[in-house]
């Protein structure tokens, strides 16, 4: 792109999208221990039902509630089988389930545009009379506010009773279960908001870039979620975040490293060799990513000790 | 009229290649427990090596073939001395094991994709075609059936007869009890890294003469190799053989049932993972169940 | 006082070609602290695993207060009053003493909704029951680290804070794993003198999986003795303790 400027906002915008899929993977994975190998085909399902609504005349917002439902829809589904086993059962399947679904867009021209994919996706705002810029703040904006609520529902997830279930069942899901919690029924209603964030991450990319096709959401897309949350600490939905803006951050520098230097490389291959190798480096020397997890009481302070109280009669353990 | 003997022909053939393509990701699978996503790219990266040996370099095919599966072999190996021994040493989770396992895969990939660039290609080679009454096939089709057969025959003697191969099927039984009865546990996960890489290398050399060399090679038969892996049971040899041809045959079923409703015989991918969600909902610990999972 | 809180009926477990359970029949009265002894390997652990119905059955029943048990799942179990604790400690590592306790409450919460929407309620539960967890963590001398990372502590104490876990959910009866295991001597005898205490006081049922027989002995009110997935005695501990098949059990194993 020629003006710089330009550049760093289309990065900015981004690592906003992936923002949302990196925490959207965070309560997946770094709170239950759910590894979802499929952020593509969510990220692909939202994009496209908003691009094929788009298409209907229908407004963004319509588009976009859309794609949660039908993406939480199909993430319960196709989870079902894989929940009630082990975590590399869920893996494989999502993995290919990221792979039929890309089959079904490249096959049905009628519905998706096959592999030309859809063009003409109408923004969310269209405010008449700005400058290409101008346009791109606004985008920035909306996408960093839906980035900030995502945020604050799974901050807000994750602090209650509810998030310590969660992290029992990432824990030990055999302790989970034998005191009491369902734990097929949570890593479904996890999957399912997990999912639902995913299309609404994809919706937000449809309406941004105006062009989709099915090469768009190849499993590097996955890949690359899973670097961001790996990088900046999972059980961390900052570190989730951060890990969006460095992941992002790297691979546009990459780029124009590349470019700079007149390497001879072509700056996709570049970019993906680079990230799997600092993946790889990650997991080696720094598994518990950037940002640790903070292991703390989720609500009320260590301060607040109730000394008081260990003084009092030991009621409940002297009844008789 | 459907040829229904050409349709089991193929199924079979299919079924070879398979198997060729699996036996490696369900053995490692069973022995170091969790699923090798970079198995996929061992395929691609085979094909490559035999195209850079035998177009590019135009060696004599049998060495070609020769030192590309050796590669594969080496590759495989390894992945597993320099990245998944010293993750499992340092007790990586089986997530982390994953993750850092598609890493390797893309790297393979890219690197691939690096050196040979993206596009598409073909060694050039036109296989006559042979009739063997209604059924017609290719030399290449039948190397690959002769192949796979004396393969699976000479895994066979391998896992039943010699002493690294009960040391294998002992490991991919119980680890901890193999370990404890003396059994080098590197030793054997080495050498059966090793050989599933080479197999898979050499079905990707066969994939690649059929039709053509594509970066994606090895991804695109991903679904098809996980699918027989569970459908077998996770570490038996026995049950990949069986799930290759069961997926052999649904396949080239299912393409006849596909045309007959008028879709595009791309969907065959999707038989596969039809059979996966099958196996997971129906039969989790798959046909032929080896590796225990304790709780 | 003499009603049977738990009785299994004929119960099978075999992996593969080895029968873990083969046909344990037995009964605990409410109220009740009960001994399970036997070898390594005699099925004690895989015998709780069915109870518990982490492990179904091959055949036979489980009754808890008159009510069938087996084929339910671990969490419906665990809500007619039965928990247990593992033989390894099974401890959740990332999270702090307290929460380790907490988890084990049913708390409003614990639902996806009322925790987003219902905050008040479940901030006033969790306030009361924490109160509740620090009097059990006092109870067990574990109230200095309430608020460490549970991978913090010693083997002994993650032994407590199993204990610990089982008591607040104020269930009716409790099946103890090995609750010495990698215990020092002292704090084994402390852990059976504040079991004997729970009993007595707070009217739960201990059924107890012990290797340390002589310890054991000095506390329970009868005793089973498993052998090869079999009991093959029961009675009074000192009834048991000279019981011939036991002897040669022993002396065959120790
Ligand atoms: N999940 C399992 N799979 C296979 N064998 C098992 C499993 N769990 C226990 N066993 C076997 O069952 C037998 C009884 O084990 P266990 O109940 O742990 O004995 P104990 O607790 O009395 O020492 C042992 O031989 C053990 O190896
Ligand atoms: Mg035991």
């Amino acid at each position: 792109m020629a003006d710089p400027l330009m550049y760093l906002l289309d990065a900015v915008a981004y690592a906003g999208i992936f923002g949302i899929l990196s925490i959207s993977l965070n309560l997946e994975y770094g709170y239950t221990n759910l590894a979802n190998f499929g952020k593509a085909a969510f990220f692909m399902m939202g994009a496209y039902i908003t691009a094929i609504m788009s298409g209907l005349k229908y407004p963004f917002i319509v588009n976009s509630l859309l794609a949660i439902l039908i993406t939480s829809v199909i993430g319960a589904l196709t989870s079902l089988p894989a929940l009630r086993l082990k975590e590399d059962f869920l893996a494989i399947t999502m993995i290919t389930l990221g792979e039929v679904m890309k089959l079904i867009i490249k096959n049905e021209e009628w519905l998706a545009g096959g592999v030309w994919g859809i063009s003409g996706i109408a923004s969310a705002i269209t405010i008449p009379g700005l400058t290409f810029r101008e346009r791109l703040i606004v985008q920035i904006a909306l996408i960093y506010s839906i980035l900030i609520v995502c945020y604050f529902i799974c901050e807000l997830i994750v602090k209650t009773p509810y998030g310590r279930i969660l992290k029992t069942i990432r824990e030990d899901e055999i302790v989970a279960s034998t005191y009491g919690k369902n734990v097929f029924k949570y890593k479904i209603q996890v999957f399912t908001v997990g999912s639902a964030m995913s299309g609404l991450a994809g919706s937000l990319f449809a309406q941004y870039i105006g062009t989709i096709n099915p090469y768009m959401f190849e499993p590097t897309v996955t890949f690359v979620v899973w670097m961001m949350v790996i990088l900046g600490g999972p059980a961390n939905n900052l570190g989730a975040i951060l890990g969006a803006f460095m992941v992002e951050g790297i691979q546009r520098a990459s780029r124009l490293f590349k470019d700079y230097l007149n390497l001879p490389l072509d700056p996709v291959n570049l970019q993906v060799m680079f990230t799997a190798i600092l993946v790889i480096t990650v997991i080696f020397y720094r598994p518990q990513g950037l940002l640790k997890e903070k292991i703390k009481p989720y609500e009320g302070s260590p301060h607040k000790i109730i000394a008081p109280k260990f003084m009092e009669v030991k009621s409940w353990i002297r009844r008789s | 009229m459907i040829n229904w003997l050409q349709v089991l022909t193929n199924s079979i053939i299919w079924g070879c290649m398979y198997m060729l393509a699996t036996v490696g990701l369900s053995l490692s699978y069973g022995l170091s427990r969790f699923p090798n996503f970079a198995h996929a790219e061992y395929i691609t990266f085979g094909a490559y090596m035999a195209f850079l040996f035998l177009v590019m370099l135009n060696l004599d095919i049998y060495l070609a073939v020769g030192l590309a599966v050796s590669l594969s072999a080496f590759i495989g190996g390894l992945s597993y001395l320099l990245l998944f021994k010293p993750l499992k040493s340092r007790g990586a989770s089986l997530v982390h094991l994953m993750v850092s396992s598609i890493g390797l895969g893309f790297l393979i990939r890219h690197f691939l994709m690096q050196t040979f660039g993206g596009g598409i290609k073909s060694f050039r080679i036109v296989w006559p075609t042979i009739s063997i009454g209604p059924i017609v096939t290719t030399p290449l089709l039948l190397a690959i059936l002769i192949v796979a057969l004396v393969i699976a025959f000479m895994l066979h003697i391998l896992l039943t007869k010699t002493k690294l191969g009960k040391a294998i099927r002992a490991t991919a039984d119980n680890p901890e009890l193999a370990a404890a009865s003396g059994i080098d546990l590197n030793k054997v996960s080495l050498f059966t890294w090793s050989l599933g890489a080479a197999l898979a290398g050499f079905s990707g050399i066969f994939l690649a003469m059929r039709s053509s060399l594509v970066p994606l090679l090895g991804w695109k038969v991903l679904l098809q190799t996980f699918a027989i892996t569970l459908l077998g049971g996770i570490g038996s040899f026995y049950g990949v053989l069986i799930a290759s041809f069961i997926l052999g045959l649904s396949e080239n079923v299912g393409v006849v049932i596909l045309t007959w409703l008028g879709l595009s015989a791309d969907y065959r991918s999707a038989i596969a993972f039809i059979i996966l969600v099958a196996t997971l909902i129906l039969k989790p610990e798959g046909l032929m169940a080896v590796a225990r999972r304790r709780v | 006082m003499d009603t049977p809180i738990l009785t299994a009926e004929s119960l099978v477990k075999k992996f593969g070609g080895l029968i873990a359970i083969n046909g344990v029949t037995l009964s605990i009265k409410k109220g009740e602290m009960v001994g399970l002894i036997g070898p390594n390997g005699s099925g004690k652990t895989t015998l709780f695993n069915i109870l518990t119905g982490i492990y179904k059955p091959d055949s036979g029943k489980v009754f808890f207060n008159s009510e069938r048990i087996d084929g339910l799942q671990p969490h419906q179990i665990y809500h007619k009053g039965l928990v247990r604790t593992f033989q390894t400690p099974r401890i959740l590592q990332r999270m702090t003493v307290l929460d380790n306790l907490l988890i084990s409450v049913k708390n409003p919460g614990d639902k996806f909704l009322p925790a987003l929407f219902k905050r008040r309620s479940w901030l006033k539960f969790e306030n009361d029951i924490r109160d509740k967890a620090l009097e059990i963590l006092e109870f067990l001398g574990l109230e200095k680290y309430c608020y460490t990372p549970a991978a913090e502590l010693s083997g002994g104490q993650m032994k407590l804070l199993e204990i610990a876990r089982a008591l607040i959910s104020e269930p009716s009866m409790i099946l103890l794993d090995e609750p010495t295991a990698g215990v020092n001597p002292v704090l084994a005898n402390d852990i059976y003198v504040k079991l004997r205490e729970i009993k007595e006081n707070m009217d739960i049922t201990l059924f107890i999986v012990e290797h340390r027989i002589e310890l054991l002995m000095g506390y329970v009110d009868k005793v089973h003795v498993m052998h090869r997935g079999k009991i093959i005695a029961e009675g009074r501990p000192d009834d048991v303790i000279n019981d011939e098949d036991v002897i040669k059990v022993y002396l065959g194993y120790v």
